[in-house]
């Protein structure tokens, strides 16, 4: 959903009252979405399912995240499963070595990968195209060598337990409790992505996207942006990582690998570039289709290469911009 | 003085691009530097605006020591710019554009901007309010919600202008306002830059067009070859040997008799 | 101590040339369409691979290989024809996320039509490793240094003395004057990508022999081809060669003297450093950005 469309529609013209209210794309997307979370659950058949959609709130929030740098700042990230890792791999390491309570363990582990991405991130972020891509998969990709490397801290390449939560007593396992943590938190981040890109902030990024020295002379510090909206999709990354190592209660390495990095930006890609909505959609698709038909399994890479191409060439506004397109075409005379 | 320059140069490798400039911008007056094409002028406004760190001398805004200086901190101190090739960011809209342009006067913490606090609604709505202004001022009013890539090439020199004047600057640099605009399109510049003085904007003009030139501009700055070459009012710089050989040529002097 | 350090000189060069080979095939693709190819790894798995199954199927290596790099130049100009040449325009972000996706695409084929194993081909003249003051020198690397000198020769005579060599270098200054004058840009591009593909593929058959391949392999030669193009200056033809031996040296030093897990973060730690304080490389020329 593009602020630009959102900006159009709070025009006088648009029906007054609660009507009205609802009918902004914005807050009219965040109902809408709010309600799907609501009622998915009693929809779906079995635990199966859930946890399924369990998986496709927590990519959902890291390209969220992703979106925002990717699709809003217009930069690039091939190596963002960095963070990833990272934040599941704190969920991993701080209890189990450092006896920090697992409650906090996300909390502190959210916070380094937000450090880490503000000292990475400054540095980086003043490459441009292609050399930012490749520093940022060189950064992945260090960050997973690290990870399968350190067997005593990490457990290498086969991965490491993770302690679980304990609330008031009950060990947080089950799919369905799952549910509605991921559910809130990807709502509550859907909703911060709403408003930070109808702000200006979300100007800011979108103006350097389109021409940084259009918006330097404007008095917007391009680097200190750049690298706010970089730690911001770290966080969101990192957030996400913690969730599923919560929940999946073992973690192993590709977490942080290239091929998830790729995996996210493809996500991005498919839902639409600059939608927020859009990334929901695009994770919702590339996760679940593997989950639900396991003989795709096999193809994955191939099915993810063919969609990366082939959305850039054809559809590249991704999936959820160009239908909005098209249904704002339609509904005029 | 608004804006001094003092002997400013450019070298890149082994050309000069500007050398030994010394000039001075007044405040509320509107300012053209003129010359042939490649005399350095809009190497001087990429110096002056920070885009390019001079090799030699100094620059002086407003008293201030500003060389090297990046262009959002000048902006910060109310220099503003457009482009001869334009930076407009098209994929947002012609109102967004110029919402961009008051970034500095925004509420800009990003608290706010996540909560959505009360703050930042009343200043939206301000500056929202501000940029249909000045899309009024500028003739854009009905085209506030087009994307600005898709708008005319006219149009969008204007947007430029709207969005560098939403940032209230105390100078403001145009480079070739006019260029590739139709007769009616540089009498509508024409106008908007008139009304600038009295907004209390002191305006830099670059341009070729020399009717423009001569009837807009209090002073005059001729370059060639990354020198001075002249200055002075238009009526004098008409009347120059020198500029008009250097530069205007024949057809030049016709057009500058009938301007 | 020198027996060692020798050890770690010859095995340093020998996979340096294999990364001057992808740096080469960089260069070229940047050269001619200044698109930054990441798929360029993928051709050197596919040269390896390709060969090594060849072999299995029953063709002798002096068939296979040869074959092999056709197959995969032909991989190369299917990617320049139905991925980079209707993406026209794009911006660079774009045309990044299109060759990520090739490159996983070619990955993904490859663990289809192969599988997930490593693989290796025997030494072209054997696997005996020939001992020099101490150190073993396995004569593969021989094979693969000569190849590497024989094709960056090879691009140099095409480039200055043929004529389509230098209508590829005129495509690649201004493409816009090579299509006024009559050059077909279209297949010239075309061209630059088989030859490109060709030469990676050429890179896989000659260090299969040494460090094994698999379907993946392609991500690691590609960043580290990478590090070795950028260090030798975006552009360079000779860079690319020089940089592909600084990083293979770095490489093999840091195995051997520091810690073997981490040799390839060294890659990683040359583009940052070059990028940060050198970003012209060695050999590179600087480009204004005009505004």
């Amino acid at each position: 959903m593009s602020a630009r469309a959102a900006v159009g529609a709070q025009r006088p013209s648009a029906a007054g009252g609660w009507l009205g209210w609802l009918r902004r794309p914005r807050t009219g997307g965040l109902v809408l979405l709010g309600l799907i979370l609501l009622i998915l659950p009693f929809l779906l058949p079995n635990r199966f399912y859930v946890s399924v959609a369990v998986l496709v709130g927590i990519n959902a929030l890291a390209v969220v995240g992703l979106n925002l740098l990717v699709g809003y700042a217009g930069q690039i990230s091939l190596g963002h499963a960095g963070f990833f890792g990272l934040g599941a791999y704190a969920c991993g390491i701080l209890p189990t070595h450092l006896g920090v309570p697992p409650l906090l363990a996300p909390v502190i582990g959210v916070v380094v990968v937000a450090g880490i991405a503000f000292v990475v991130g400054r540095p980086i972020l003043r490459l441009k195209g292609h050399y930012l891509a490749m520093a940022t998969l060189g950064f992945g990709l260090l960050v997973s060598l690290l990870i399968g490397n350190e067997r005593e801290l990490t457990g290498g390449p086969d991965g490491m337990q993770v302690e679980r939560l304990v609330i008031f007593g009950t060990r947080l396992r089950q799919a369905e409790t799952w549910y509605w943590i991921v559910a809130v938190c990807l709502f509550l981040g859907v909703w911060v992505a709403l408003n930070l890109m109808d702000s200006p902030t979300g100007r800011a990024l979108r103006a350097l996207h389109d021409s940084e020295v259009g918006a330097r002379v404007n008095g917007v510090d391009v680097a200190a942006y750049k690298l706010l909206v970089f730690v911001i999709s770290a966080i969101y990354a990192g957030l996400a990582g913690a969730l599923n190592a919560l929940y999946a209660g073992l973690i192993t390495p590709d977490l942080a690998g290239f091929l998830r990095s790729v995996e996210f930006v493809t996500m991005v890609v498919l839902g639409g570039m600059g939608s927020t909505f859009g990334s929901l959609v695009g994770a919702a698709i590339l996760t679940s289709l593997p989950q639900l038909l396991t003989v795709l399994h096999e193809y994955e890479q191939v099915v993810l290469g063919l969609i990366l191409m082939a959305c850039m060439i054809f559809l590249p506004k991704g999936v959820v911009p160009t239908l909005a397109q098209r249904l704002r075409r339609e509904r005029r005379p | 003085m608004i804006l001094e320059l003092e002997n400013l140069g450019m070298r890149f490798g082994g050309v000069k691009a500007v050398d030994g400039l010394s000039y001075a911008i007044e405040r509320g007056k509107v300012h053209a530097i003129i010359g042939p094409n490649g005399a350095g002028k809009t190497t001087l406004f990429n110096m002056v605006t920070g885009i390019y760190r001079p090799t030699a001398g100094r620059i002086r805004f407003d008293g201030e020591d500003v060389t090297g200086m990046p262009p959002e901190e000048l902006a910060r101190r109310g220099m503003c710019r457009t482009f001869q090739n334009l930076q407009i960011f098209e994929q947002m809209t012609a109102l967004e554009n110029v919402m961009v342009g008051r970034h500095l006067h925004e509420d800009r913490n990003i608290l706010d901007h996540v909560f959505r606090l009360p703050r930042l609604r009343a200043s939206e709505a301000a500056s929202r309010a501000r940029a249909l202004e000045l899309l009024e001022v500028v003739g854009l009013a009905e085209l506030a919600d087009q994307p600005a890539g898709a708008l005319p090439y006219g149009a969008m020199k204007r947007l430029e202008i709207a969005r560098a004047l939403a940032a209230e600057p105390k100078l403001l640099l145009l480079d070739e306002p006019a260029a590739g605009c139709n007769a009616t399109e540089t009498r509508e510049i024409d106008e908007v830059i008139r009304g600038l003085p009295r907004r209390g904007v002191t305006v830099g003009l670059i341009e070729h067009d020399m009717p423009l030139v001569m009837n807009l501009s209090d002073h005059i700055l001729v370059l060639d070859y990354g020198r001075k070459l002249a200055e002075g009012k238009a009526a004098e710089i008409r009347r120059n040997p020198d500029v008009i050989a250097a530069y205007l040529g024949t057809h030049g002097q016709e057009a500058v008799a009938h301007a | 101590m020198l027996g060692e350090f020798l050890q770690f000189l010859f095995s340093g060069l020998t996979v340096g040339a294999v990364y001057a080979l992808v740096a080469l095939g960089f260069t070229l693709i940047f050269n001619a369409s200044h698109v930054v190819n990441f798929a360029q790894g993928e051709f050197v798995m596919l040269g390896g691979m390709t060969t090594v199954f060849l072999g299995y199927a029953g063709l002798p290596l002096l068939l296979a290989a040869p074959l092999a790099i056709v197959i995969t130049a032909l991989v190369g100009a299917a990617l320049y024809k139905l991925a980079i040449a209707p993406a026209r325009g794009a911006t660079v972000v774009t045309l990044i996320i299109i060759t990520i996706g090739a490159s996983i695409f070619l990955r993904g084929i490859a663990q289809l039509v192969f599988d997930k194993e490593f693989h290796r081909l025997p030494g072209f003249s054997g696997d005996d490793p020939i001992l020099i003051l101490g150190a073993a020198l396995l004569p593969q690397s021989l094979w693969v240094l000569g190849f590497t000198l024989i094709t960056v020769l090879g691009l140099f005579l095409f480039f200055n003395r043929t004529t389509l060599g230098k209508a590829v270098l005129a495509t690649s200054i201004n493409r816009l004057a090579a299509q006024l004058v009559g050059l077909n840009v279209d297949a010239i591009l075309l061209l630059s990508f088989a030859l490109s593909a060709a030469i990676g593929a050429l890179g896989g058959i000659l260090i299969t022999p040494i460090t094994l391949t698999s379907y993946d392999a392609g991500t690691m030669l590609a960043l580290k081809g990478f590090a070795a193009a950028i260090l030798g200056g975006f552009g360079s033809p000779f860079g690319a060669v020089l940089g592909g031996l600084i990083v293979g040296l770095a490489e093999a030093l840091t195995a051997g003297y520091l810690s073997s897990a981490y040799k390839d973060a060294v890659g990683f730690l040359i583009i940052l450093v070059v990028l940060f304080f050198m970003p012209r490389g060695l050999m590179g020329t600087a480009s204004v950005e005009r505004v």
